[in-house]
């Protein structure tokens, strides 16, 4: 079966490894386990009329990296990123905007997809309003996820391997 | 002849790959597993492509390809973890994979016989290491945790930072409007009551010397002037109230707005107007900014002092932040010494003949560029003016409005 390489990126704290073991594992954790360095997740797509099967190897990175994980040896041939912000912190929403800029310098023409996690915790996550930096990358998909109930998670990820795939990456 | 014993060195390479802290297999030119031991290479098959087992090292196959044949030079991978199916702990893993190493031949010792390893043939290439990683222990996964805590307090005190500066604002303009409303009150209302206790007198004058026609005409102008009050503390309370309302951001088209802005304006025949630059679609308070935009264009149509060869010009440029908008004419200007005060309430001047400036009683109420002062200070945008009659004619005022400007509310008073 094909496999692509996806890179989930972002600051510290917002969710990562969250929402890859509800996407993988279909579970959330509510102890805060770090991740360090990288961990990988294999998630298979069932081919479906519209896409063929495919692998995700998911690419769960240490917050910590922030913009060295663009020079670093786990970037090498990865076809998308996920970058993940908390929506209750505006710092790591801020943070996005900066790693999208990396992203596309480093990866140039692969898929960029932006999660805002943990809308569970926003009372008014609809309007809720995105810091200026984030604002402006308006050509990228937005998702409002949320690792503990599921929200858009598969559908954030479903729609990187789509994108991965109409590229022809 | 009994079986050769294994090395001291070699029963403990041994030990040590079946207890999972190293691995090892041998890779031809085509990334085929020909060989392999230890349990860290358990997902290894022999005849398979080593990508088979370890997917991930697919993307890194050129760089291992590239490396120089001096059996030193390795292409490393560090602090792996690869999450299974159960999404149980794994050992995390460094991997080198090394050129032309030199290679390690069958032996058969009875127990310590070397399980799942065949015969090196000639056509392997590449030596793939697999090593136990420094695990995190519990202390790492506690100091991680702080560093976490400690990342999002700091967030939280440059949030809560931000806010106190915010309100600090608020306090400073609070401050500052009760200043500019105590001066408004002891200063500009104090001429109209006073005017309206001397027009009281006159009426009783006029009674007391039997002249109705006289206290009729003081009661006429007291009208007036107790309507004028009424209409300035109207306006006193619209002004206060600016900042307060809550208004909801709207898409519109900045052409088509002061399009109707300029055909509602009433002008004096001959009077032109023109539109022009750039005025793109925007997110904005649609209100505050028709306010004013219609303000400062009415202003400079009020004040021109040959009307009938006037003109005002609106031109706009969009910015990466805002939308500067210059609302210019070829009216008398504002001497230097007024620029300040036309932005006072109840201010309106007028050219006289010696070209100085001087009230003018017929736009007594002069709100108009006050209101547009305090309404672009609550949207935090920008308020220019440029004039120097002494120079030239005419006055230029540069607007920087935000493009997502933040509306500021005043406290609840």
């Amino acid at each position: 079966m094909t496999s692509r390489k996806i890179m989930l990126l972002g600051e510290i704290g917002v969710g990562k490894t969250s929402l890859v073991n509800r996407l993988v594992h279909g579970r959330f954790r509510t102890d805060y386990m770090p991740t360090i360095n990288v961990e990988i997740y294999t998630y298979n797509l069932p081919e479906t009329n519209d896409r063929p099967a495919l692998t995700l190897l998911i690419w769960d990175t240490d917050g910590n990296f922030g913009q060295t994980i663009f020079s670093s040896v786990y970037l090498k041939n990865a076809s998308a990123a996920i970058i993940v912000g908390d929506s209750t912190r505006p710092a790591t929403l801020k943070a996005m905007a900066g790693l999208a800029t990396g992203w596309r310098e480093a990866r140039a023409g692969r898929p960029l997809s932006l999660l805002l996690n943990k809308s569970d915790l926003l009372p008014d996550a609809d309007t809720h309003e995105l810091p200026a930096e984030l604002r402006a990358e308006t050509t990228e998909p937005l998702f409002k996820t949320s690792a503990k109930t599921g929200e858009n998670v598969d559908v954030a990820f479903h729609a990187t391997a789509d994108a991965i795939l109409r590229r022809g990456l | 002849m009994g079986l050769a014993k294994p090395s001291p060195l070699l029963s403990a390479g041994l030990l040590l790959a079946r207890n999972g802290i190293y691995g090892m297999a041998w890779l031809d030119a085509g990334f085929v597993v020909t060989a392999r031991f230890g349990d860290l290479t358990a997902s290894l098959g022999v005849g398979e492509a080593v990508s088979s087992g370890l997917p991930f090292l697919a993307d890194y196959l050129d760089d291992i390809q590239n490396l120089p044949a001096d059996g030193r030079t390795s292409f490393e991978l560090p602090g792996i973890l690869l999450v299974n199916g159960e999404g149980t702990d794994t050992p995390r893993i460094d991997i080198y994979v090394f050129r032309s190493h030199p290679k390690i031949t069958e032996h058969s010792v009875g127990e310590a016989t070397l399980n799942d390893q065949t015969a090196t043939t000639n056509s392997d290439e590449f030596l793939l290491l697999v090593t136990r990683a420094s695990g995190h222990s519990s202390s790492d996964v506690a100091l991680a945790r702080l560093q976490r805590d400690r990342t999002i307090l700091l967030e939280q005190i440059e949030q809560q930072k931000l806010e106190l500066e915010r309100t600090n604002a608020e306090l400073e303009l609070c401050n500052r409007d009760l200043e500019d409303f105590a001066t408004i009150i002891s200063h500009d209302l104090k001429a109209p009551m006073r005017a309206l206790r001397y027009f009281t007198d006159d009426i009783e004058t006029a009674l007391a010397q039997a002249r109705p026609q006289d206290a009729h005409k003081a009661c006429a102008a007291l009208k007036q002037q107790s309507r004028r009050m009424s209409t300035m503390l109207s306006q006193l309370l619209d002004y206060a109230s600016l900042g307060r309302q809550t208004e909801a951001l709207e898409h519109i088209n900045s052409r088509h707005l002061i399009d109707s802005i300029v055909s509602s304006l009433p002008r004096p025949h001959r009077f032109t107007i023109e539109v022009q630059g750039d005025w793109p679609n925007i997110e904005t308070y649609v209100a505050p900014f028709d306010l004013v935009l219609r303000n400062l264009v009415d202003n400079a149509i009020k004040h021109h002092d040959k009307p009938e060869a006037g003109w005002v010009r609106v031109f706009a440029k969009l910015t990466d932040d805002h939308l500067s908008v210059t609302v210019s004419d070829n009216g008398p200007g504002i001497p230097l010494g007024r620029q300040e005060a036309v932005f006072y309430p109840f201010r309106s001047y007028r050219r006289d003949p010696d070209g100085g400036c001087q009230p003018n009683a017929e736009l007594a109420h002069g709100m108009g560029l006050a209101f547009v002062k305090r309404t672009v200070e609550t949207v935090g945008g920008q308020l220019h003016l440029i004039s120097n009659p002494a120079e030239r004619r005419g006055s230029a005022f540069q607007l920087s409005w935000p493009l997502t400007p933040s509306q500021k509310t005043t406290a609840d008073r």
